[in-house]
């Protein structure tokens, strides 16, 4: 998987811990379910965080199990769809994608499907008390 | 002189372009390099407890071939799957009792599938073998007529035993008893390595010797492939994503009738008691099975057929869902002038019309036709010595 462009870094595993630690101390609500370490991919805006890890790698033809962790700025993240769009081809997957929660905002989102090569997004979309909002990456996947 | 000395120069000059080695650069040799290595492991289907059973192989072979199954004794699946045709039967569309609507597509390399037929109405290879033979177009058979067969026959009897143990409780039983034997055998007809998998493993290794054994047309006409974005669709080792699009090809097969392709074949599927959540599969709760809950009906699903494999390709025509196209040529000129109007709305949205040079079709088709083996074996499985 290339990653041609992302809604935010991908911050090494020390910085990660920084910006969980901050955010345990804007928050205590989200200090006690939000824990991301382990988990590569991220993705911030400006009330969440998300961060996920693909098993195996994203890559064509071949579902695969995410585990993602899910921050809000203030209170809790629930995560409640995982999709992806294909934007030059104006459609997405053709299959839906099942979400569990495991716990302290950690989810796992099975059979995530990519079934073209090219560029995708990968949709996630998160319950915060800000209200729904949508993260995206973009992604190539060869 | 001097306008014969251009002329002269001008014809070396293409000449020289003609014969120029093709080069691949990094992306493409990528792109080349997922088409393999060939052959791949026929994936397990744990819905089908028997899928690597030699009796079972050894069943399903005798009853692919068995006209027994049909209603009036004269259709086998190997009519519309006949060997000496590359396992299709060579017409645009298919017709036994009936004529149906859709070209038989082969069944090399089915067992790699996801989805089956060319509406994905089946999530099994067994699944999809019930389908001709319950259907009163195709062989217009039934269970009971499958149950009487197997049980009449001492060989037969015998292969169902050592397959699947105690007799079967019921005729629907025994139908998917023989679906399941037939999905057997037909998994095993992995399609036999070409002169572009040498070439593809030539070039994995850099081994530029070999590399020159594969015809400069098929080089010229991979590299179209690879260059024009077909591997979007025919992606991977079987070239095939194993999915649905719209390609703009006609849905309305005859005056006032529509097909209604991935739309039809998703609902066709829910509504099957012999899918992969059914009763009747081996693993209705693993991840095979998960795949089938998973699915989901979209908006683009209207007139979208499955992606065919390229493999053995020069051998297997006519082309497309409904056969319109007697020859390779004819396929490649297809999305070298495609039809924009024809496209659904939904269509696939980067389709755009190709406009090929006559030599970039004749590369292509050198290139497709690389993709077939000199010669296809007869997939005749090891003989069962424990049955007659």
């Amino acid at each position: 998987m290339r990653k041609r462009c992302c809604s935010a870094s991908v911050p090494r595993r020390a910085e990660l811990r920084i910006v969980v630690l901050a955010l345990a101390v804007l928050s205590p609500a989200a200090a006690v379910a939000c824990d991301l370490a382990g988990l590569p991919q991220r993705i911030e805006s400006a009330t969440a965080t998300l961060a996920y890890r693909a098993e195996p790698a994203l890559t064509v033809g071949v579902p695969h199990v995410l585990e993602i962790g899910a921050c809000a700025r203030n209170g809790s993240a629930r995560l409640v769809a995982v999709d992806a769009f294909m934007p030059a081809h104006g459609h997405g997957t053709n299959y839906r994608t099942e979400i569990a929660a495991t716990g302290s905002g950690r989810f796992r989102a099975e059979g995530l499907l990519l079934h073209m090569p090219g560029a995708w997004e990968l949709r996630f979309d998160v319950e915060t008390p800000a209200g729904r909002e949508r993260l995206v990456q973009e992604i190539e996947v060869e | 002189m001097r306008a014969a000395l251009a002329g002269l120069i001008a014809a070396l000059l293409a000449a020289a372009a003609v014969a120029a080695p093709v080069r691949f650069d990094e992306a493409e040799t990528r792109r080349i390099l997922r088409h393999g290595p060939w052959p791949p492991a026929v994936p397990a289907d744990p819905s089908n407890r028997v899928a690597e059973n030699p009796a079972a192989i050894e069943l399903g072979r005798r009853l692919f071939f068995d006209k027994r199954l049909s209603a009036d004794g004269t259709v086998a699946c190997a009519t519309c799957h006949a060997p000496a045709l590359a396992w299709t039967d060579g017409k645009p569309r298919a017709a036994t009792y009936q004529p149906l609507h859709r070209n038989t597509p082969t069944v090399l390399n089915a067992g790699l599938g996801r989805w089956f037929g060319w509406d994905g109405g089946a999530d099994s290879l067994w699944a999809q073998s019930i389908r001709p033979i319950l259907s009163p177009q195709e062989m217009g058979g039934s269970a009971a007529q499958t149950a009487r067969r197997v049980a009449g026959d001492p060989a037969l009897t015998c292969l169902a035993r050592a397959s699947f143990g105690a007799p079967a409780e019921s005729d629907e039983a025994a139908l998917v008893r023989a679906a399941k034997a037939i999905a057997a055998f037909v998994a095993t007809m992995v399609s036999p390595r070409t002169p572009f998998d040498a070439f593809r493993d030539a070039l994995a290794e850099g081994d530029a010797k070999a590399m020159a054994r594969y015809p400069q047309a098929a080089q010229r006409g991979l590299k179209l492939f690879v260059g024009k974005g077909c591997p979007d669709c025919h992606f991977g080792p079987a070239f095939t994503n194993g999915e649905f699009h719209d390609v703009g090809v006609p849905h309305m097969p005859a005056p006032g009738m529509v097909d209604f392709g991935r739309h039809g074949g998703l609902k066709i599927l829910a509504a099957d008691r012999f899918n992969r959540l059914g009763p009747w599969s081996d693993d209705a709760e693993g991840e095979a099975a998960a795949l089938t809950r998973r699915v989901r009906a979209t908006h683009t699903d209207f007139g979208r057929f499955k992606v065919p494999s390229l493999r053995e390709a020069a051998r297997t025509a006519p082309y497309m869902h409904d056969g319109r196209y007697a020859s390779l040529r004819d396929a490649v000129r297809h999305y070298s002038e495609l039809d924009m109007n024809r496209l659904h709305v939904h269509g696939e949205q980067l389709l755009r019309p190709l406009r090929l040079k006559g030599s970039e079709i004749d590369d292509l088709v050198a290139f497709l036709e690389s993709l077939s083996a000199p010669k296809l074996p007869e997939f005749a499985p090891a003989r069962y010595s424990a049955c007659p």
